[in-house]
Order: structure tokens, then sequence, then C-alpha cells
């Protein structure tokens, strides 16, 4: 996870970062295993809302979720939804769909910071925030929001 | 432990089943022809190659216990001791003790077992002339102590040096060609020809090669609009043969799960004094890896039943003009897109009246019923069900022939059986070739392509509307030849609509319940690749798995069984209460 800089010694972490609802977020680039454009879709019956169906990787059937709607962001101007990242979880892929996908970010380690208190219930959804000049990105955790770790935002917002 | 030794133990492991297997084989084969020369050098050479290796690796344990049978195998093969059914026997029970710690050490790399009993009994087994002594050295060395220094390597002492040892010295030193030695060299690399590979990697494979078919697919519809159709063809054929070719690696002939059975029968005619004759056919004849696995077990309960209450006594049997030696037979087989396990016995035959009296007193048939001969012959499959009066260690206690029909129904397979009185029984055990493919029928309900396994659809019906009655607040019901069943609508019972758009019935029959789907349209049938439902899926009644249409697209694979047969029965349930109240 920390990788030695060896020009500077101190340690940095590669993130992949991406757009929800014009909100910014990343996740660690080791858990990535691929980023695509959004395949066809086949539907799931009674699946939850935020789950957008199943794809085709190659071979393989994987569910695809709705990001944003999982994590109840609401959408703005530019949410078109035109990137869909693989996740690797080790027993098992997973595609999650973004809005968009930024760039990868090379961050040395203490400029990571862990998530306040005051967050609440949300903070399980995240392993830190990024800070990056003046700007601040949160870092998730994606195995957090697959264990059926409930909309909260949604439900602070209701 | 490092990883490497962890490594090399556990190949050793692998092939000392294999050893075990083949050993167990010789052994049965050495008590039908003790004298067979040949055949008393495979063992040795078995018994000498994993004693050497399983010391090499550090399994003292086995190596010790290895030892003494080789000892023991040494006097057969020089003629001092005859293989009879004792000596066999004790063998035998070396074989089970080794898989034993085989299997142990599979799971702890570190266990032990106690093995002083069966060390004993080996060497009381043994003649007494010239003792051999038994300390860790190979029978090699004890034999040519001489020589022990000119061996480094424990895999290098075979057996041969007891023929001529002064040759092999040679041979050794000078590393001369020695015609026994070329020999045994050709049949070891005959044995490396084939390899090992995780299915896991073979699934793999199936899945990129599928995929691989897809785009070809695509490949040829783009390039025929272009008119070059000469290329896109062959490629298209090329791709057919190589997703025929990884599909066959996946299938194994069933040999080995039959030669199993050898020793079954050995051992359950010894207990209950029968002599039986086993005749094992078409032992090549290949299916799916992960439905052999699954095959053994109710193998086993069949043959141990035709054993145990088909074929008779010799005393009976000798009384019935038959032969003395019973006679089960067990063949495979392909029928189409099935393989057929066919286990027939020549004994008594299944006697429906006492089967359906028995039921009768057991409660599991009403008093009154009616059965014809083969219903009665069939309550053999009805759980909790045993004929024999007292409870045998042999075929249990009424489990039994009801777990193997559930478990080749668990295979999407069907077990059928045929029985006359006084000549024998037939049971057939009809296995898909395959699990990873199945014969699938698309169906479109609410605009989407679903696949339903064709195994599940009796029949397919156009949806009239003059044979369905309403009922405000109850499952409707479909009029179907003078029968009543429950109508469901697919498209309703997925959350797709609140309405419906059936123009179709599919009719699904699960022994005594049918029931009927109404969907939209059938498109086609087609033969499906299964995949795993994904993990977010898993646990949802109703799906069996996914697959890949032709097109590219997933669909999911729906199991009506399991998506209705609960409410089925509930609605049976309240038919039944219904018709009993007003009887009353």
């Amino acid at each position: 996870m920390f990788k030695k800089d060896e020009k500077t010694t101190v340690s940095t972490m590669r993130f992949l970062q991406f757009n929800l609802g014009g909100e910014s977020y990343a996740v660690e680039l080791l858990k990535v295993k691929e980023v695509i454009t959004p395949p066809d879709m086949t539907p799931i019956p009674k699946a939850p809302a935020y789950v957008c169906g199943l794809m085709n990787l190659r071979g393989l059937v994987l569910t695809v979720i709705d990001l944003r709607k999982k994590l109840g962001i609401a959408p703005d101007k530019d949410s078109s939804q035109n990137g869909v990242i693989i996740f690797d979880l080790g027993e098992r892929l997973v595609g999650v769909m973004v809005d968009s996908i930024q760039k990868v970010m090379t961050i040395p380690s203490d400029h990571v910071k862990p998530v306040p208190d005051s967050e609440g219930q949300l903070s399980a959804h995240f392993l830190g925030i990024i800070q990056q000049d003046e700007k601040l990105t949160m870092w998730l955790d994606p195995r957090a929001l697959l264990d059926g770790v409930s909309d909260t935002r949604k439900a602070v917002a209701a | 432990m490092d990883d490497f030794e962890i490594e090399i133990k556990k190949d050793f492991l692998q092939e000392a089943l294999d050893l075990l297997q083949n050993a167990e084989q010789s052994f049965l084969a050495l008590e039908k022809d003790p004298s067979n020369q040949t055949l008393i050098d495979t063992i040795f050479r078995v018994a000498h190659n994993l004693k050497g290796t399983s010391r090499a690796v550090g399994f003292g344990q086995i190596a010790e216990l290895t030892h003494r049978a080789e000892n023991l195998l040494l006097e057969i093969k020089q003629g001092k001791l005859i293989a009879n059914d004792k000596v066999v026997s004790v063998l035998l029970s070396f074989n089970d003790k080794v898989r034993e710690m085989v299997e142990g050490l599979g799971s702890n790399l570190d266990a032990q077992f106690p093995c002083e009993e069966l060390m004993v009994e080996l060497e009381k087994m043994m003649s007494g002339e010239a003792p051999v002594p038994v300390d860790a050295a190979s029978i090699a060395d004890a034999f040519e102590t001489q020589e022990a220094e000119a061996q480094s390597d424990v895999q290098d002492s075979s057996f041969e040096e007891t023929h001529e040892p002064v040759m092999t010295e040679i041979a050794e030193v000078y590393q001369l060609p020695k015609v026994e030695k070329v020999e045994a060299k050709k049949e070891a690399h005959h044995a490396d020809e084939t390899i090992r590979v995780s299915l896991g990697r073979l699934e793999k494979l199936n899945d990129l090669v599928g995929e691989l078919v897809i785009l070809q697919t695509l490949v040829e519809s783009s390039l025929s609009r272009v008119g070059e159709n000469k290329t896109a063809r062959s490629l298209g054929k090329l791709c057919k043969d190589i997703q025929d070719l990884s599909m066959s690696l996946r299938m194994v002939p069933v040999g080995p799960t039959f030669q199993k059975l050898t020793r079954i029968v050995r051992d359950t005619s010894k207990v209950l004094g029968k002599k039986i004759d086993l005749r094992l056919l078409g032992e090549e004849t290949e299916i799916d890896k992960t439905v052999v696995e699954s095959l053994g077990d109710p193998l086993v309960h069949i043959i141990r039943n035709a054993i145990d209450h088909g074929v008779e006594t010799p005393a009976e049997r000798m009384a019935a003009n038959k032969s003395e030696e019973g006679v089960v037979e067990v063949m495979a087989f392909h029928e189409g897109n099935f393989l057929v396990i066919q286990i027939t016995d020549d004994g008594k035959g299944i006697n429906a009246n006492t089967l359906i009296e028995k039921a009768k007193k057991k409660g599991i048939i009403p008093q009154h019923a009616q059965l014809t001969e083969q219903q009665g012959i069939e309550l053999i499959f009805h759980p909790g069900f045993s004929t024999k009066d007292e409870v045998s260690e042999v075929s249990g206690r009424g489990v039994g022939m009801d777990v193997v029909k559930t478990n080749i129904e668990a295979l999407g397979g069907e077990v059928k059986v045929q029985s006359k009185l006084g000549s024998g029984s037939c049971f057939r055990l009809i296995l898909p070739l395959t699990l990873a493919i199945i014969e699938g029928m698309l169906i479109e309900s609410a605009d989407q392509t679903f696949v339903i396994p064709k195994s599940q659809v009796q029949e397919v019906n156009r949806l009239d509307r003059d044979q369905v009655t309403n009922i405000t607040g109850r499952v409707p019901y479909l009029t179907l030849r003078n029968e009543i069943i429950p109508l469901f609508h697919l498209e309703q019972d997925l959350g797709l609509s609140k309405g419906h758009n059936s123009l179709i019935s599919l009719i699904v029959k699960h022994g005594e319940h049918s029931f009927a789907v109404g969907i939209h349209d059938v498109v086609r049938l087609q033969q499906v690749v299964v995949k795993p439902p994904t993990a977010e899926m898993s646990g949802k009644h109703g799906v069996m798995g996914t697959t890949i249409l032709g097109d590219g697209k997933p669909s999911l694979i729906i199991d009506l069984l399991g998506l209705y047969l609960k409410k089925v029965k509930k609605e049976s349930n309240l038919q039944n209460q219904n018709q009993n109240m007003k009887a009353a």
C-alpha cells in the first residue's frame, strides 16, 4: 500500500480519482482492475434501486452498481455516467458506475488524513480524506460499500 | 516449513492418492490371481516408490508403515507366502490406513497417526522365515548391504536390483543402458504425458473461449457486409474447434469411479457371505469432472443395496436354479446429451406388494391407495423406507435410495428403476454430460430475455383465456385437460410489472405437483453455458445462475422450481384443506 519514493524517501500512495454528482472521490489504485465505458447491462429483477444490472466482462458476469444512488448523492448537470470502474475485491469482481473518471494521483501519505468523527455513520464508507493543494478528495472504501451499508446520506437528508 | 517444502509435500500427497488407488486395484486383483508375478512386481514397485518418496519429503510414519508392508510383499514375491484373502485383507487395511494418513496430512502437514496395531498385524502375517530387520533402512539395503553406499538416491534404488545386484551396480556407476531400466523409464515417461491443471484455470479458459466465439460471430457479420466471407468462415470453424476442445478438457472417464466399486463389492459380499461377480463396462465413457465427483456416493449406495437386498445367498441361488455367484453389472454409455449408468443385478428382484404393504403400515401411503406394480417398486425412493426388517450394517437404516434420488436430481439427472420378481433389478442413472452447459429455453417477458432450463419444462401451450379461472386474492387456476393447476405469471413474480402480458404457458411438473407459468413468448431453444450468479445475487430464490447470450449480453437463468415450488405446495395444502372441510 505504501511505496517508498526513492528521491524524497517519503512514502506515497496512488489513487484513482473520479466524480460523483460534481463531488470528488478516490479509491486506492491497487483495488482497481480496470476502467471501461458503460457496457450493455441486463437488469436484475427485484434488485435494489442502486443495482444497474449485469454486465459481461470478457466472459465473466459481474454486477454493476450505481455508486451515486448507493451513496445517495444527487445528480448535477454534468452527471452523465460515463465510466465503470471494475473493482477487484479479492474473492470477486464488481463493477461501479461513476459520473466521470478524473485521473491517477500520487499522494504523499502524510497528505492522507483520517475521517473526522463528526461525519458519523457515513465515515464507514471512507478510509480517509486526501488533501491535494486546496482540494479535498474523499478516499472511498469499496468493500464497505458492497456489504449492504445503508444509504446513510439519503436517510440524513430526509 | 518453507514454501518449497510445503509444496513438495502437497505434491507428494496428491501423487500418493493415485498410487494408493492403483495399489488397491492391484491388491484386489492379486486376491483373484495370487500367483501372478507381474502383478506382484507392480505392487512391489508401487510400495517401494511410496516408501522412498514419503521418506524423501519427510513423512516418516508413512515410510515406516510402508516398509513393513513391503517386507510382507517381499515374502509374497519370493514365494514364501501365498496372497490368500487374509493377507489381502491386511494389505487392504494397510492401504486404507495410508490413505487416511495422506488425507489427514492434507489438512495438517504435521499430523501424527497411531498405527502400531497395523504394524503388528503386518508382521504377524509374515511367514517367519528369513526375518528382515525392521529398522528404517530400505529393503534393498537390507538385502544388499554391501551396495548400500553405491546408492545415492532413494528413488533410484528400484527393486530390480534384487534380481541382478551386480549388473545394476555397474549400470548405475557407469551409466550403462539396461533393458529393464529403459522399460521402466518409458513407462514413467508415458505417465508424464498428462499434466495436472486446476479446474479453476479450465473454467477461466472456457469463459474466454466463450467470449472469443461471441466476438467471432460479431466479426463474421461485419466482414460479410464487406463481402469478406471466406476468412470469417475459417475463423468461425477454428473458434468452434477450440471451443469443443476446451469443453472436452473438463471431461474425465468414469473408470476410476467404477474401480472404487470393486473394493466395495469385495467388502460387502464378504460381510454378507454372498458371492458376487462384478462386471464393469464402458469405463472409458467420459463425463464432466464436477458430475463425476458427485457420482461416487450414489453408485456405492445402489451397489450395496443390490448386494444386500438384491442378490441372494449362494444357497438360495442354488435352490432357485441360478449360478452360485450373483452377477452385478455396471455399465456406462452415452445417450444423446446424457450419460447413462446402468446397474443390473440378477438377484431376486423387488417385490412390489411387500413394499406397498410396508408403506401402508408405515402410513407413507393411505390404506385404500391403489398402486400399480411399477409405482410400488418406486416406493423404494421414498424417504424413511427400509425393507429389511433388521437394520444391517451394510445398507444402513432407510436412508439410501431416497438420498440417491435427491443427489442425482440435484445434478439435473434422474433415476429409473425396473425390476422383475425372481430375475433381478436394473437401476438407470441418467445424467447430463456436463453441468457447465444446459439445454436452455430462451423466453421473453416484460421485454427481457431469460433462460429457463429446458429440463424443467414439460410442455409449452398457448395460454387461452377461457382456460383461466381468476379468484380474487388467490392464485389463478389453469384448466389443462381436466386437470386444475395453479398459474403464475413470471413477469409479476419477478417484479417486472403489475399486470401481465402472458401469451404462452409453460407446464412444470415436479413429483406430484404441477403448475403453469405464464410468459410472453418463447424465443428459441439453445445450449447455454451456466455461470454462477454474482455474489450480490446469491441467495435469491429462483435464480439458478447467469449466462451470456449470443449477442454478448448477460442473461439470468431462472429456476422455476426454486421460484414456485413452495407456493405450489402451499396452494395444494389449501386445496386439500378445502376438500377435507367439504368432506366433513
